[in-house]
């Protein structure tokens, strides 16, 4: 990591020629993987990622730079070729003090501290649970991740902060197999927090989960064609906010016009059962932090309430555009991605009905119980994601499984055709794409239904 | 310490601490980068970057790696790597030496001979263009310039010492039309190693049309289609489902390609090719991330699986000589398997043509979802797509917010014609190329 001098150093040096705003952010970060295939240990890699970015800003104007190689000379050459993009004024020298610090992921078994042979052990106790479910099981893959991170994020406005962001996951692949046909199960558990996570969930049901998916999987059907009500269930269901909605929400494509819900604020953009919030401060969950990459406190913000539009999510520089203040949402990948605008832990509240009320009110449909991923066409609201354990909904009962169910359809459309909110509300985890890189982000809901959407399946048409 | 430097104490101290064998890889890049937002650049980006890769074997293969060359970091990287090399049990890597029979490949750069200025000024054109042309295009959402000199060098115990740059320079540009309150967005790109052979007015031309095209499309009926797949989307499929040709994920139980070496897995108009050498490929390469020679090879011939795609270890377990596919995506990556330039042979139709003979039927020119509706592993696919309706063999209305759904292997067999409208896509861990095809049929849900 680099001292406080330097830093205030490379700051002053990248405002030399008249920037308004720097920025430095150092990163050095321990990662771990382990990969199991065949019921044997496959690979295992372990690394040191490590490297420094400088950002300059003037106005709306960004320049941003990165190296790994975190000599003071380079650092100083490198923003002062960042300024050289800006014309020359005089400005005063920076001086940096510490933020207040207050942990609130706290760690209690650091990724480093836990040899690998003990990591070899929490894998095959879930590749044992997953291969020996069913016998149509025929391979299972399990992936053992682990990174610390620790940052500086720095800026001329003054702030100078230190954090550390430990995370673990764990990727359960299940596969089943049946007449020369494949069908993938797959659990992904992870938290903000150490190895004490693998004492706190039952990795042997989560594996038995992957693989029940899997098998359910190669005996069902095709899913129908057409348009038709579908309920999604809770916990990871939430990708479908996150993707139709969240990313129209980010700044990112607010500043520029690239939303469908851009200029809505204070409108009504959903039904009223519809209470939508980004949360970056839950304790140890997968998407927070008690900063974000340009170190600004992460926040809890109601981005939809009642259906009205009441807040986006802000970084700086689109704050800037926009004319809007941080709300905690500028994120990275790593030190090669300038930040913007994403999502931390983002999910519809409870409403008051039981999953099972919700399906007895629908005569006809289609339930989605686990999600796959997605994506979004901010511009348009456009967005598909794909279920990964469907099934048939009649007469208010949920019956045969069908596969291959992929929903598509528009943000804006999909808000407002929400028709009933469950009282489950869980949170799941996933890995979010997006100009800044992939981070970390925890999608969530209750279960709920959609009063239509477009099934894309291959079965008879509905 | 500076890279050589590193390299070499690494190789040298793996040595003393017992390493049997040993292999240290560099893998480093200078980007630039700039993006305009309404004439003005808005963003700048310019780096400099690299990463070491430790590989050694002890009684298995450990691995490591670091982007901190302090020295103190080195034996870091080795108990790391010993370590890791403790808990494998899967593993047949091996460390091989120098090859005698690299291609001498021609360099083809350029790109780094062109000063931001010009770049910048190219950028700008084509936006300008892009607005003079249409009323209809509000934003330009991505207008971005990109460039990148790639090195790797690969060093190790048995004397290997390979070197090789790579430089790829391109543009992307989505345009948001709108007209009446109806969006419609459109992305083009172009790879490019010299500034020269790009024409900003085409290229402006061909987003536009793109986006403005788009307008008053409508889903269709659900139902059986026959289908022109548009070389772009044929490209998507591939690079998708090339995993399948990998022989690691064969010996895995994990491609739907196993047991079928010899067979007809194609219709038999199909040829697939791997070509290190091809010059529109941005995977052209001498050697692979092994150091092992790379070899020009037809994957499938005639609908004919001749070969799968391997690496040293995949080889040796299936008793072939190595196709020369080893990749590492980075130093953070292990070794796997990955196409180099792979593309589907063109066939002799004009696009024209092909809409002639499908009669009734759809053309599909964008699918979106791929990262998450398609499986490599059961080659089922569903994605959101749109498209236009074939009518009577004339292009009729436009059509979006469907799906087409179908299984990657019988699509293979469906293929019934291939036009001569080929292209190369965006480069990633492969570089695919292909021409439009015309599919026997898709299911399609829309209305």
């Amino acid at each position: 990591m680099l001292t406080k001098s330097v830093i205030e150093n490379i700051l002053s040096t990248a405002l030399i020629n008249g920037g308004d705003f720097a920025e430095v952010f150092v990163e050095d970060k321990i990662t771990n993987s382990i990969n199991l295939v065949n019921g044997k240990i496959d690979s295992a890699n372990t690394g040191i990622d490590y490297g420094i970015g400088i950002r300059v800003i003037k106005d709306t104007n960004e320049i941003y730079v990165y190296t790994n190689n975190d000599e003071k000379d380079n650092l100083l050459k490198l923003a002062k070729k960042a300024a050289s993009m800006f014309e020359k004024i005089d400005k005063d020298s920076i001086s940096l003090s510490y933020g207040d610090y207050k942990n609130i992921h706290p760690v209690k078994i650091y990724p480093a501290k836990v040899n690998q042979s003990e990591k070899v052990i929490l894998i095959k106790k879930a590749y044992q649970a997953a291969d020996e479910y069913d016998k149509l099981i025929t391979q299972v893959v399990v992936g053992l991740s682990d990174y610390t991170q620790n940052v500086q994020i720095a800026n001329s406005n003054g702030v100078f902060i230190e954090d550390e962001r430990t995370r673990v996951r764990m990727g359960i692949h299940a596969i089943a197999t049946h007449k020369g046909e494949k069908q993938t199960g797959y659990l992904g558990p992870g938290a903000h927090m150490g190895y004490e996570y693998f004492d706190q969930i039952n990795v042997k049901n989560l594996a038995e989960e992957a693989s029940r998916m899997a098998v359910t999987m190669i005996n069902a059907g095709f899913a129908p064609q057409g348009k038709m009500p579908v309920i999604i269930d809770n916990k990871f269901g939430g990708v479908i906010f996150h993707e139709a909605c969240g990313h129209g929400l980010e700044a990112t494509s607010v500043a520029k016009d690239n939303s469908v819900f851009a200029g809505k604020m204070g409108e009504k953009i959903a039904s009223d059962i519809v209470t939508a919030v980004d949360d970056g401060t839950i304790p140890n969950a997968w998407g927070s932090q008690n900063f974000d990459d340009e170190g600004h406190k992460t926040q809890r913000n109601t981005l939809i309430k009642d259906g009205i539009l009441k807040s986006y999510m802000v970084d700086f520089l689109n704050g800037r555009r926009l004319n809007m203040k941080s709300t905690g949402s500028g994120r990275r990948q790593s030190y090669r991605y300038a930040p913007t605008s994403r999502m931390t832990n983002t999910f519809i509240e409870s409403g008051s009905l039981s999953r099972e009320e919700i399906i007895r009110q629908t005569e006809n449909g289609l339930y989605a119980k686990q999600m796959g991923g997605g994506s979004v066409n901010p511009a348009t609201g456009e967005f598909n994601f794909n279920v990964r354990e469907g099934y048939l909904i009649e007469n208010g009962e949920i019956k045969k499984p069908v596969r291959g169910a992929t929903l598509i359809g528009k943000g804006a459309d999909i808000l407002k055709k929400i028709d009933l909110v469950g009282n489950n509300l869980g949170v799941a985890e996933g890995m979010c794409g997006s100009i800044s890189g992939n981070v970390p982000a925890g999608v969530g809901q209750p279960t709920l239904r959609v009063s239509e959407l477009t099934v894309g399946g291959r079965g008879e048409n509905s | 310490m500076n890279k050589e430097k590193f390299m070499q104490v690494l190789l040298n101290k793996a040595k003393e601490s017992n390493f049997k064998d040993s292999e240290v890889y560099l893998n480093q890049s200078e980007n630039f980068e700039i993006r305009l937002y309404k004439g003005k650049v808005d963003y700048y980006e310019e780096n400099e970057e690299y990463g070491i890769a430790f590989r050694g074997k002890d009684k298995k293969m450990g691995y490591s790696y670091t982007e901190k060359l302090d020295e103190d970091i080195i034996d870091v990287l080795l108990n790391n790597a010993k370590n890791n090399a403790q808990i494998m049990e899967e593993d047949e890597e091996e460390i091989v030496g120098q090859n005698d029979n690299y291609e001498k490949l021609k360099k083809l750069t350029g790109i780094y001979d062109y000063n931001r200025e010009e770049k910048i000024e190219l950028l700008k054109e084509i936006e300008k263009n892009i607005y003079k042309l249409d009323e209809k295009i509000k934003n330009i959402n991505y207008c971005i310039y990109a460039d990148e000199k790639t090195g790797e060098r690969i060093i190790n115990s048995k004397g290997l010492q390979l070197n090789y740059e790579n430089d790829i320079g391109y543009i992307y540009i989505s345009v948001v039309a709108e007209d009446k309150g109806e969006v419609h967005t459109a992305a083009h790109y172009q790879l490019f190693r010299e500034l020269n052979e790009v024409n900003a007015v085409d290229f402006a031309k061909k987003v536009v049309n793109d986006a403005v095209k788009k307008f008053n499309s409508e889903p269709v009926k659900s139902g059986s289609y026959k289908i022109l797949l548009k070389n772009e989307v044929v490209i998507d499929l591939l690079s998708t489902f090339s995993s399948t040709f990998s022989a690691e994920n064969v010996q895995k139980g994990l491609s739907l390609f196993k047991d079928k070496l010899n067979q007809n897995v194609a219709n038999s108009i199909v040829n697939i090719i791997d070509d290190p050498f091809y010059e529109k490929g941005y995977r052209r390469t001498p050697f692979d991330s092994e150091g092992a020679a790379s070899k020009y090879k037809e994957v499938i011939k005639d609908g004919k699986l001749m070969t799968y795609l391997h690496n040293y270890k995949t080889a040796k377990k299936s008793d072939v000589e190595t196709t020369g596919n080893a990749y590492r995506g980075s130093h953070k990556s292990r070794i796997s398997i990955s196409p180099t330039n792979m593309y589907i042979k063109r066939g002799n139709l004009s696009f024209k043509e092909l809409v002639e003979k499908v009669e009734n039927g759809l053309i599909i020119d964008e699918v979106q979802g791929l990262h998450s509706g398609a499986n490599p592993v059961s080659g089922d696919f569903s994605l959101s797509a749109r498209g236009f309706l074939i009518e009577d063999k004339e292009i009729k209305k436009s059509v979006e917010q469907i799906t087409i759904s179908g299984n990657f292997i019988q699509l293979l067999k469906d293929i019934m014609l291939i036009g001569n409208d080929f292209k190369m896509g965006l480069p990633g861990s492969g570089h695919f190329g292909s021409a439009s095809v015309v599919v026997e049929s898709l299911d399609v849900s829309g209305l």
